[in-house]
């Protein structure tokens, strides 16, 4: 073999990694905002019943956030509040703030199948993996898509092996990301669809969390309404105004 | 024909004799009937106390929850199921519950609690959780607020007036969080269940755990154990596949499986008896024999068969038996019927320790049919089998020694 040619799959390969970072960054970047406002219906799905909440969320960097339940009537008025790694639950009913220690981050959130730690997402998709491309696919609506594959770093607060995402290349914009757990065996797929401009920016909105495991199991969130770069600062994430819907 | 009056006229020659015989059968059946009706009574005692107390003869439960007792294997429950359950003829009273966990959190003391939503009315109908009530006041059906063991009250310190935080996770798997205020404190029999129990209404308990309409079981009192199965099998017909209808020989194999290990060491005792019993018998027939031993000879001799004396012997018997096995049985039935009305009572330590399991500190006695006719006929059988010793004897008598003697 010619050793230039060597040479060039070896500058391929890196200039290929570096793009890999580039891409994930990009597609960050379209969600991330900051700051933003947001109500989203979040419908769970398990096989004998399905339950439809309503969400309003804010943010602020990725270190505060509060999310207030709106609807059911039994749920109103809980409210979940993230500052840097640190997230409490206010409950209404009880009149009480309540810490939600670190043991059960990784447990669902309100019954969904997300977790208290989607929620919280310690783990910056940029900065706490190493990324690099897989072969390329065609995403769900037709469009090529890179397929990325997120390696965790060993100190990453992760619990995931892998977690492999699908952007697309028109648009840098996330239409699926597969979580695998540390066998090596696919957990969860969340599908990103109905991708539409609002507040300002083209962005999925409507998300699929799908667990591999359970059958009938899934949970589906819609956003009606975003905003981002509200101005907002980090003294409205107070335990405070946790206790009345902003 | 002329055997059975042979026989008969044998019987009224010798009346004391007779009278021997036939009241030794008499009363062994007596004596095993009294000891058997004791011992099946209080089994029957214990297992009408501990289902009434809280598990019920019958449970319809969510299809798995006794497997795995989890909200997500509750089941819905609607007014009419209820009624139609109720209305099962021998059916006493029914009771839904909701069963489930949670933390029950006073000031900065927090106590793992079993949480018991339940129709207050039913309850007191069927065990009478009203009447355990120590301080504060019992459940009424609107109430929002809770019932607490005297144990649990205690570590959680708490008196009637106080309210407690109660978490735990709901139905649809959120976590669910309410303020109870504590309206009644209850003594509860068993000590597991006086340091955890917490009651709320049922309505309450499914507002906590967001599951209206659901339940996680439903109890089921019967009037006559005997019908379990019966009504097990006209409750399934009212309920779909999703359901489990469980007698409580399924719900808690424990006691059943405690109350046969009695049984089989009171059997034993029962086969020593009749061991005693087939003895006093044989001893009684061995003299009735020795003493016919000439008669039989010159009845032999005069021209009849052995067989033929055998036979007459046997139908001897068996008027014997069966004269010893029903006056035993009638005689024993008015004496058992007083007892079951008027059990022994229980005193001193005994009776207190019975006392605090809940139990009525009484010794009482089960009367049925079966009994009666079980016993009647071991006892008959018996009889019959020591009986086979005049036959014996008579194929091999010497006429010839009897006559000369």
């Amino acid at each position: 073999m010619h050793p230039s040619f060597l040479i060039t799959i070896l500058f391929c390969i890196t200039l290929f990694a570096q793009n890999a970072d580039e891409v994930v960054q990009k597609s960050e970047d379209l969600l991330h905002s900051r700051s933003s406002k947001s109500d989203v219906t979040m419908t769970i799905s398990r096989p004998s019943w399905t339950r439809e909440l309503s969400i309003r969320s804010f943010s602020l960097e990725d270190d505060y956030a509060m999310i207030y339940i709106l609807s059911p009537a039994r749920d109103m008025g809980t409210s979940f509040l993230k500052r840097r790694i640190e997230l409490w639950q206010w409950s209404p009913s009880i009149s009480r703030v309540t810490k939600i220690p670190p043991s059960i981050m990784s447990q669902p959130w309100m019954g969904s199948d997300f977790t208290n730690d989607d929620l919280v997402r310690s783990a910056s998709v940029v900065n706490d993996y190493t990324h690099s491309f897989l072969s390329d696919t065609v995403s769900e609506d037709g469009g090529t898509a890179w397929r990325v594959e997120l390696i965790p770093k060993p100190t990453a607060p992760v619990v995931w092996s892998k977690v492999i995402m699908w952007i697309t290349k028109d648009d840098y914009i996330r239409r699926r990301v597969e979580f695998f757990d540390e066998r090596g065996t696919l957990m969860s797929v969340m599908v990103l669809e109905n991708v539409k401009k609002m507040g300002g920016r083209t962005i999925p909105t409507k998300m699929t969390m799908t667990p591999r495991d359970k059958p009938g199991h899934h949970t589906i969130m819609e956003y009606n309404d975003a905003q981002f770069d509200i101005s907002i600062n980090e003294s409205f994430f107070s335990q405070q105004n946790m206790k009345q819907i902003k | 024909m002329i055997y059975v009056q042979m026989a008969w006229a044998n019987l009224w020659r010798n009346k004391n004799r007779t009278l021997i015989t036939v009241s030794s059968v008499f009363f062994a059946v007596v004596l095993v009937l009294f000891i058997r009706s004791m011992k099946l009574g209080s089994y029957n005692h214990i297992i009408t106390n501990t289902l009434s107390l809280y598990t019920g003869f019958i449970q319809v439960q969510g299809k798995g929850f006794n497997d795995t007792k989890s909200l997500e294997n509750s089941m819905a429950l609607s007014d009419t199921q209820l009624m139609s359950v109720k209305s099962i003829n021998e059916v006493t009273s029914v009771v839904p519950r909701i069963e489930s966990f949670a933390l029950a959190s006073v000031k900065n003391r927090t106590e793992g609690v079993s949480v018991t939503g339940t129709d207050p009315k039913a309850e007191a109908a069927m065990n009478g959780l009203n009447g355990r009530v120590t301080n504060g006041k019992y459940l009424d059906p609107h109430s929002k607020g809770a019932l607490v063991g005297e144990g649990l009250a205690r570590r959680l310190n708490v008196l009637v007036g106080d309210t407690l935080v109660l978490l735990s996770q709901g139905y649809y798997g959120m976590s669910a969080a309410g303020i109870f205020a504590v309206e009644g404190i209850i003594r509860l029999p068993l000590p597991d269940l006086d340091n955890s129990m917490l009651y709320l209404t049922l309505p309450t308990a499914q507002w906590f755990l967001s599951m209206q309409g659901r339940v996680t079981s439903l109890a089921v009192m019967i009037e006559n154990p005997d019908k379990e199965n019966q009504v097990a099998a006209k409750v399934r017909k009212l309920f779909s596949d999703n359901y489990d209808v469980l007698t409580w020989r399924e719900l808690i194999p424990d006691l059943l499986q405690g109350i046969e290990f009695s049984n089989a060491s009171g059997i034993i005792m029962l086969s020593i008896l009749y061991l005693v019993i087939a003895f006093g018998i044989f001893g009684t027939v061995i003299m009735m024999t020795a003493e016919r031993r000439r008669e039989f000879s010159i009845m032999i001799s005069i021209g009849m068969k052995p067989k033929q004396l055998s036979f007459m012997v046997f139908i001897e018997t068996v008027v014997i038996a069966m004269l010893g096995a029903v006056s035993g049985a009638v005689a024993s039935l008015p004496v058992l019927l007083y007892m079951k009305a008027n059990p022994i009572p229980l005193s001193g330590q005994l009776g207190k320790t019975t006392l605090q399991y809940g139990f009525e500190p009484i010794l009482p006695f089960l009367v049925s049919a079966s009994l009666f006719v079980h016993q009647g006929v071991v006892v008959f059988v018996i009889a019959l089998m020591v009986s086979m010793y005049p036959l014996w004897s008579i194929n091999r008598i010497n006429i010839s020694d009897e006559l000369r003697a």
